[in-house]
């Protein structure tokens, strides 16, 4: 973690940067020196804890100890293998991957609707799509309860229509935690695929359209491949706020629906096991990386070919 | 190949017509471009003869079928856009075989027309760059490629070189121009330049304010401008008031104090009044030799003397209030140097009689 911040120190700089060409020219500018103190805050407030976290999964499980010991051992990861834990992390990679599906559906269409919008009503139309963010989480949440609730207005009118004998079970359930998570991160998605859209000129449809196009063909062909970019992007967001989100499924989710910062939680708070606990983040870390890196790297491949910028190809 | 007739076309928006009762025709294989300053409705126009705007009122007819109501992908319109709108996810090979995609055209057919098109347009060599990778001028010849390979009935073309610098767009001009004929595609073009107009076109209609104010022949437009907006947007930017005075067998007019020559050819009753429009290259100066106005010259002074290299301009005022625009040539003229004219200098200038035009 120090070598960025260490290397930056005016002390130290000449030898390090004999070494190392990018961080000498780094120095040359002293704009460069503006990082500092963003560098400093991502190294103390985020790698040292969480490479403090790591290290203490790799130590033997001490109720209650948080000191790093000196012998090391992987029985924490050991106990992932558990079928119980095993499905923790299934379930929470599947609650994300069906959030972020969600949101992308969605938030490709309020996006399209929006792009469509003549620009002096796109304010109040975005104002609206971010709507969710401006409001606490419990409040949300409360009133998804008012809707989804066994006597919530869902169940209300589903009864009094006659469609349903009993209440239907519809908070507290994996699906409530999807629709909680879809509701809040779906304007991240939305402004994502947005920013995408107002880089595509208007006149690419209508070419595909007078080269005999229907309107569907023209967004599969024409918008979709462009959109890749803020789609990537919102991805990126959606899932790794899904696989982080504590909030929403502790107070959505009912007891069947634990994923795997409910879990850390339990662990940290009430049994009091840092280790595994440290060893679940390690999972949650690793898993939403490795999946992230997967679908970027996939997309990058895809649109390196056309996404070099005028003027930086070879004549 | 196809005979395009716009019958009446208007098109409002809210309070505002953009188009009002175009008619116009093009007939098979001819270039008619749409010349007027922008916000005049002449891309308006465009877009509804491409199916991308629904006129308000009026029928676009393509060999004397009605295809008003038909999407743009149902008309087999070819079209460049003014930003191109090249597909930048697509090489270029794939930007010119998309449209013969959408219409099923069997693969090793496709590839052939593609290829072959690509030849015409002089890109061959670059099928398989990205947009991106391109220069101004072959992005162009892409857009060109893209909107031919469909054989379409005809082309459209909206402002295509206006983010081109002078040489490549004086090229690609001569290309389009080359390009057209070879293929004899009846061709829409839009433009606000004049001298793109009379270079492509075999017919020009001006319009202003919505409406065609001329339709003709490059040369009609060009040496009878039917109104003081044509005659200005064609460069006679020098128009007197005056009126018309019988006498020997050509006539004169009295404008601005002096008596002029009248254009050969007018028939007019005495007393009639004219407008007459001079351009400014056509108008010689010389110093002025006394006070008082010379017979078939208006005097002035200049008041403006701009150095443009091979041409200066001046800006002459009129003692009757107006002021005329001239163009010299500098440098060697008939092995005498062109005079030079200062600011505040009295000077005549006169014309033949056949470079003026009643407007």
């Amino acid at each position: 973690m120090t070598v960025a911040a260490a290397g930056s120190l005016p002390g130290e700089a000449v030898p390090v940067a004999k070494g190392r060409p990018a961080l000498a020219a780094a120095l040359r500018h002293p704009a460069a020196l503006l990082l500092l103190p963003a560098c400093v805050a991502v190294a103390a407030g985020l790698l040292l804890p969480i490479l403090y976290l790591l290290a203490l999964s790799l130590n033997p499980p001490v109720t209650g100890e948080v000191a790093l010991a000196g012998e090391l051992t992987l029985r924490n990861y050991a106990r992932l293998l558990d079928w119980f834990y095993f499905s923790v992390l299934l379930r929470t990679l599947w609650v994300s991957a069906v959030t972020t599906a969600i949101s992308t559906v969605l938030g490709v269409a309020v996006a399209h609707s929006l792009w469509r919008t003549p620009p002096h009503r796109r304010g109040l139309l975005v104002v609206v799509v971010l709507a969710p963010l401006l409001v606490s989480i419990v409040a949300r949440t409360f009133g998804w309860m008012l809707l989804l609730g066994d006597q919530g207005l869902v169940n209300a009118v589903l009864l009094r229509l006659g469609l349903v004998e009993a209440p239907l079970h519809l908070m507290f359930t994996q699906g409530a935690v999807i629709v909680g998570l879809v509701h809040v991160f779906l304007p991240f998605m939305v402004l994502s695929v947005l920013a995408a859209y107002d880089r595509i000129d208007p006149a690419i449809p209508e070419a595909a359209g007078t080269l005999g196009a229907g309107p569907f063909t023209v967004f599969r062909e024409t918008i979709l491949p462009l959109l890749n970019p803020g789609i990537a992007a919102g991805v990126t967001i959606v899932f790794s706020l899904a696989m982080s989100s504590y909030v929403t499924p502790a107070l959505m989710g009912g007891s069947g629906a634990g994923v795997l910062t409910t879990l850390i939680y339990q662990q940290l708070v009430v049994t009091y096991d840092w280790h595994f606990a440290a060893a679940l983040v390690a999972v949650l870390l690793a898993s939403t990386l490795l999946l992230l890196g997967a679908v970027l790297y996939h997309n990058a491949r895809r649109t390196r070919a056309w996404m070099t910028r005028p003027g930086s190809a070879p004549r | 190949m196809a005979h395009l007739q716009l019958d009446g076309i208007g098109r409002r928006y809210g309070h505002f017509q953009a188009v009002d009762s175009v008619s116009i025709e093009a007939g098979p294989g001819e270039f008619l471009t749409l010349l007027g300053p922008s916000g005049c409705g002449k891309t308006t126009t465009l877009r509804i003869v491409a199916g991308l705007v629904e006129p308000s009122t009026g029928r676009v007819l393509l060999d004397g079928r009605d295809v008003t109501r038909l999407g743009a992908a149902q008309r087999g319109i070819g079209m460049v856009f003014q930003s191109l709108a090249l597909f930048p996810h697509m090489t270029v090979a794939q930007n010119v075989a998309f449209g013969l995609r959408m219409r099923r055209v069997a693969a090793g057919e496709a590839a052939g027309r593609v290829r072959r098109m690509l030849e015409v347009v002089r890109l061959g060599h670059l099928a398989e760059r990205y947009p991106s990778q391109l220069s101004g001028g072959q992005q162009q010849r892409v857009a060109l490629a893209r909107a031919l390979v469909i054989e379409p009935s005809i082309l459209i073309l909206d402002e295509p070189f206006g983010a081109l610098d002078r040489k490549l767009r004086e090229a690609m001009q001569v290309e389009l121009r080359r390009i057209t004929r070879e293929l004899g595609i009846t061709s829409l073009f839009v433009t606000h330049d004049q001298e793109e107009a009379l270079l492509l076109s075999d017919l020009i209609a001006v319009m202003n304010g919505g409406r065609i104010e001329q339709c003709g022949t490059p040369r009609e437009v060009f040496e009878r401008p039917a109104t003081p907006f044509v005659a200005d947007f064609m460069g006679v930017t020098n128009i007197l008031e005056g009126r018309f005075v019988a006498g020997n067998e050509a006539g004169r007019i009295a404008a601005a104090g002096a008596l002029l020559p009248a254009p050969p050819g007018c028939a007019l009753p005495d007393g009639a009044p004219v407008r007459l429009g001079i351009r400014p290259e056509r108008i010689a100066l010389r110093p002025a030799a006394g006070p008082g106005p010379a017979e078939g010259a208006l005097a002035g002074e200049v008041v403006e003397a701009i150095y443009h290299g091979s041409n200066s301009s001046y800006r002459i005022a009129l003692p009757s209030g107006g002021t005329l625009t001239a163009v010299r040539p500098n440098g060697q003229e008939e092995g005498q140097e062109a005079p030079l004219f200062a600011v505040g200098q009295p000077v005549l200038a006169a014309w033949e009689a056949g470079a003026a035009t009643l407007i």
